[in-house]
């Protein structure tokens, strides 16, 4: 592929959409389509929750479009945690406002192979309390979903806060606490916990403007938000990639010290 | 046993007293002498002197009594001492530095002195041995080796051990100790003998030659100023290399004598030229250099240097060397790269971190340069520098497998990327693998198809766009055999599984196989493909063009096996493509992969059963043959409780031996090992083939014996002694101390002394 060759059949798509402005999402990812390729996100279906704020997740699947690689799906699915749909989704989302009832055994089962299998469970509780029905209904049910696996504090040096932007804190909607929580297993952790309503932070109305205030910290608050909610996506996919990318530098260096190099 | 019968007559003592009492009986005498002095007190000098001289005498008499002289009258036969020529019958003996070969000037020698031998067979009990691998004796003919006359001396001894013949001559004999030896040898003894005249010195012979009760009188041949020789001292490799990385051999050459200053070694693996070098000598005539290598692929690699005889060389046959090097895995090192993070890339990625084995290095395009959003123009983004042109040039090679997971260079640079692809493509040719996986800037919407990489693609790659719909994969007739697309082994059970696998969805177009191509799996039957692989040069390549595997890791149905055929087929192609061995049931395991000719080869075969526990009473037969014919020596046994069968064969001629094992009980191709190996005998006697002067005069000053000068020496000079000794048949011993007249001698001093004393007066 010579330079001429830059003149690529994906080129020539990225040229065209852009001349023709097709998409306000970004130059081809979306244009480009495959259907199932792309990343997406389904929201956990539960009777009696429904989503304290919906269309969040469509607008956090355009940021992440928007300033990212990542070709997104961004109309969300539903899925029901209790069918096999579930396994069709890496990435599942259990947003509420209100406690819920026990997950049903087939729920619990799916979800328990879900995140044993590769799936990412993200938890985001839109109260804005301390103390909300929905934070004590989430740690019943995640202390059923991976028995004996306590919800722990993620710590500053996980993936989450450089999957893409370099994060130095939590943020969301409020900042009930100023950390996030997660179950582990192994060295990988398949439940995400935030109590600070990221997705509120994110959610536009539909004259496009953002639907909520952000507090305390307002618009600069709102800014760390929508790049910890970007940063989660990028998490979703790329798991510990960064956290690992760091080592890559010393693996390089001591595979040139072995040899096997044309230097 | 000949000779007349004799008669000899010895004196000896057969003592009275028992040994305790002698110092108590003469502290009783010197204590009476003293009594006796002190008594004799006031009396002249002389008559002092006189009584107590006459008492000293009686009791030194009593003391001669006591003592018990005797005669010892052996009757016996008269026999001849041996008088043994050794003659040394190693290989370095065929030498040619003296008017032919060193054996040859023996056996003139030895027809020179015909003579002589006769004579000192008249004397002596003459024998000759040769002392090859074991001590010979040499068939004699009138007292002389005929057959050595005519120069057959045998000079087939791996290796000269001079030591050992000398310490075996007595038992040779008989166990009858040499009068006299003349040792006739080069001294290029590379044994115990040698090694401790290297160490200490004339010192070291000493102490060890110190058991030899005889003479050893020696005689050199061979030229002091050769053999002119250029040989190979040393071919060392490590205990085992790893595919793709640098394998080092060094080599050491010396040259003695010759004209020529610089020679050129050749290194060749399986008969192929793969380095060649100038060889340069130093001042001591020694030169050092070291090939690199990198081995393809795992198992046993036999590498043979040799170097063309110069004009003079008096030992061709060390010119050439070889050895096996056993190449093993190291941690498989994977490049995955991609333009655009998906769960396809996220679920490989998490693959290849779980396995131990594996050292992976990803590299993920998380923002294109083209687009950028308001947020990641604001900055703070945690995004790493791509070392692009590092990885696809100067790194390249340290890599064993390079995936493209929807990667396409144009996505992140301008920068003019046919030379990566390029690079790639001959790494590839080199023996690297590569595997394409689809997506939407992979294969032909990347126009991969018109790139150098699909000269080593296994299939076409038309310019053509993405189809979107699901499909299930269905393997081709050679996927269903086809070791990347085994899930498990049985093949009906193999083709239920594919048929049980989720659906895919969506593929890229690929065009019809490439030639070497192989089509495993298609887009539903019949259907384009979308996996086949292909060996192009030294390497292989993939191309699996649907990017939604992961898929087949969230089955979402509990079990064993369930979600591990994600797993299980990517490994599978990993190992494929970096040609990797699987785990066999039959393993045949060598204790080393070089031997010194004549050390034995230990063989160690193990089998397994399909659960891989141990397979107690397997069947095994096999044989070790050198490569390219030969006899074969058969290897027969059952394997024991842990399923393991070992053998002890000789190791008897130079060059590779291909060890091949079958078990019948396990199905073909399962039931079939092969190991490889290399006997040489570079520790042997043409290594150095010097003579060495100083170690024969220091073994002939350490136990008695002549250092035979000249080309011609006399072999009687190293004849010692009389020649004959007495071979006992009786022994008697007569005393002497009841004598009637050894009585009086004794009694006389007494006398004397009392009749003395009665004279003086005294009491």
């Amino acid at each position: 592929m010579t330079r001429q060759s830059q003149f690529s059949r994906r080129g020539v798509l990225q040229a065209l959409a852009a001349a023709t402005g097709t998409g306000t999402l970004g130059w081809s990812g979306d244009l480009l389509a495959l259907g199932d390729r792309k990343v997406g996100v389904a929201r956990l279906d539960l009777p009696d929750l429904p989503d304290p704020r919906p269309g969040a997740l469509t607008d956090l699947l355009r940021e992440v479009s928007h300033n990212s690689s990542i070709s997104a799906e961004v109309r969300p699915a539903l899925v029901d945690p209790g069918s096999e749909a579930l396994f069709e989704h890496p990435f599942v989302v259990l947003s509420g406002d209100r406690g819920f009832e026990p997950l049903g055994d087939q729920a619990l089962a799916n979800l328990r192979l879900y995140v044993r299998e590769g799936g990412l469970l993200f938890v985001d509780d839109a109260t804005g309390l301390e103390r909300s029905a929905f934070d004590d209904s989430v740690r019943r049910e995640l202390s059923r979903l991976l028995p004996g696996t306590p919800l722990r504090r993620i710590g500053r040096d996980h993936a989450i806060y450089r999957s893409f932007f370099l994060m130095r804190g939590v943020a969301g909607r409020m900042v009930v606490q100023p950390y996030l929580e997660g179950l582990w297993l192994g060295d990988i952790t398949p439940v995400l916990y935030s109590r600070n309503d990221l997705l509120g932070a994110v959610w536009r109305s539909s004259s496009g403007g953002y639907a909520l205030e952000v507090v305390p910290g307002g618009e600069r608050q709102r800014l760390q938000a929508r790049r910890m909610a970007i940063n989660l996506v990028l998490f979703a996919v790329t798991g510990n990639y960064k956290r690992d990318v760091v080592h890559v530098k010393t693996l390089l260096k001591r595979m040139r010290r072995q040899g096997g190099y044309g230097e | 046993m000949n000779g007349n019968l004799v008669q000899q007559i010895s004196f000896t003592w057969d003592p009275l007293l028992p040994d305790l009492l002698w110092v108590p009986s003469a502290l009783v005498a010197m204590a009476i002498l003293a009594l006796s002095l002190r008594a004799s007190v006031g009396l002249p000098a002389w008559k002092r002197g006189l009584l107590v001289g006459l008492r000293a005498l009686a009791f030194a008499l009593l003391a001669v009594i006591l003592a018990g002289p005797s005669t010892l009258r052996t009757e016996g036969r008269e026999v001849r001492d041996p008088y043994v020529v050794l003659i040394d019958g190693s290989r370095s003996m065929a030498v040619e530095d003296q008017e032919g070969t060193r054996s040859g000037a023996v056996a003139r020698w030895l027809a020179r002195h015909e003579g002589s031998f006769r004579t000192l067979a008249e004397e002596y009990d003459l024998r000759f041995f040769v002392a090859g691998d074991e001590l010979a004796p040499l068939a004699l003919d009138q007292a002389i080796p005929r057959d050595a006359l005519s120069g057959s001396i045998p000079t087939n001894g791996q290796g000269t051990d001079l030591g050992a013949a000398l310490f075996g001559l007595s038992d040779a004999l008989g166990g009858t100790r040499p009068a006299s030896v003349l040792l006739v040898s080069d001294g290029a003894d590379r044994a115990a003998l040698g090694r401790a005249f290297s160490d200490s010195g004339a010192e070291g012979v000493e102490q060890l030659s110190a058991g030899l009760k005889f003479p050893v009188s020696t005689w050199m041949v061979g030229d002091e100023d050769g053999p002119r020789d250029l040989a190979i001292t040393n071919l060392t490799v490590p205990p085992f290399g790893f595919v793709r990385r640098p394998l080092s051999l060094q080599l050491e050459v010396t040259s003695r004598g010759l004209p020529q200053r610089t020679h050129v070694a050749t290194l060749r693996s399986n008969g192929e030229v793969v380095a060649t070098t100038e060889l340069h000598f130093d001042e001591d005539g020694r030169s050092a250099v070291d090939f690199e290598v990198k081995p393809d692929e795992m198992g046993f690699h036999t590498y043979d240097v040799s170097i063309p005889t110069p004009e003079g060389d008096a030992i061709p046959a060390n010119n050439q060397a070889e050895v096996t090097v056993k190449v093993i895995r190291d941690r498989t090192r994977i490049l995955q790269v991609t333009s655009r993070p998906s769960w396809d890339v996220k679920f490989l990625r998490r693959l290849l971190k779980t396995d131990p084995n594996i050292d992976l290095v990803s590299f993920f395009i998380l923002r294109n340069s083209e687009r950028g959003g308001q947020l990641a123009r604001m900055g703070n983004l945690s995004l790493i520098a791509f070392p692009y042109e590092e990885l696809f040039t100067q790194d390249l090679e340290g890599f064993d497998l390079v995936i493209f997971q929807n990667f396409w260079f144009g996505s992140f640079t301008h920068y003019p990327d046919t030379e990566f692809v390029r690079n790639i493509r001959d790494y590839v040719s080199r023996g690297g693998a590569f595997l394409m996986i689809g997506g939407d800037n992979s294969f032909g919407e990347a126009n991969y198809g018109s790139s150098p990489l699909a000269e080593v693609m296994p299939t076409q790659i038309p310019d053509a766009a993405s189809i979107t719909q699901p499909f299930r994969a269905v393997l081709s007739e050679a996927g269903q055999r086809h070791p990347v697309t085994r899930l498990v082994r049985e093949g009906d059970r193999n083709l239920g599984r594919w048929e049980d696998l989720p659906l895919l969805h969506g593929w890229n177009p690929l065009g019809a196989p490439q030639e070497g191509g192989v089509v495993l799996a298609t887009a539903g039957a019949g259907g384009p493909p979308i996996a086949a692989v292909r060996t192009a040069g030294k390497g292989r390549t993939m191309a699996f063009a649907t990017d939604t595997t992961w898929r087949w890791a969230m089955a979402g149905t509990e079990g064993p096996g369930a979600g591990q055929d994600h797993a299980l087929f990517w490994r599978n192609a990993i190992r494929w493509l970096i040609k990797d061995a699987e785990e066999k049931q039959v393993q045949l395991v060598l204790d080393r992969e070089n031997y010194q000719l004549g050390d034995p080869m230990q063989v160690m075969v193990r089998v397994l059963r399909e659960d891989y526990s141990p397979w107690a009473n397997a069947q095994v037969v096999g044989r070790v043959a050198l490569l390219g014919g030969g006899d074969a020596t058969p290897i027969e046994g059952v394997t024991d409780a842990d399923g393991q069968l070992t053998v002890l064969l000789p190791s008897t001629a130079q060059g590779t031996v291909v060890v091949e094992v079958d078990v019948p009980d396990v199905p073909a191709p399962f039931g079939h090992a092969e190991a490889r190996a290399s006997i040489s005998d570079r520790q042997g006697e043409f290594l150095d083939a010097r003579v060495r002067p100083g170690l024969l005069k220091a073994l002939s000053e350490a136990t008695g014996g002549k250092v035979l000068g000249g080309r011609d020496p006399d072999p009687r000079l190293a004849a010692t002694g009389g020649g004959n000794s007495v071979l006992a048949v009786d022994r008697k011993v007569e005393s002497l101390w009841n004598r009637w007249w050894l009585l009086v001698v004794l009694v006389l001093p007494l006398g004397a002394e009392w009749a003395t004393r009665r004279r003086m007066g005294l009491p």
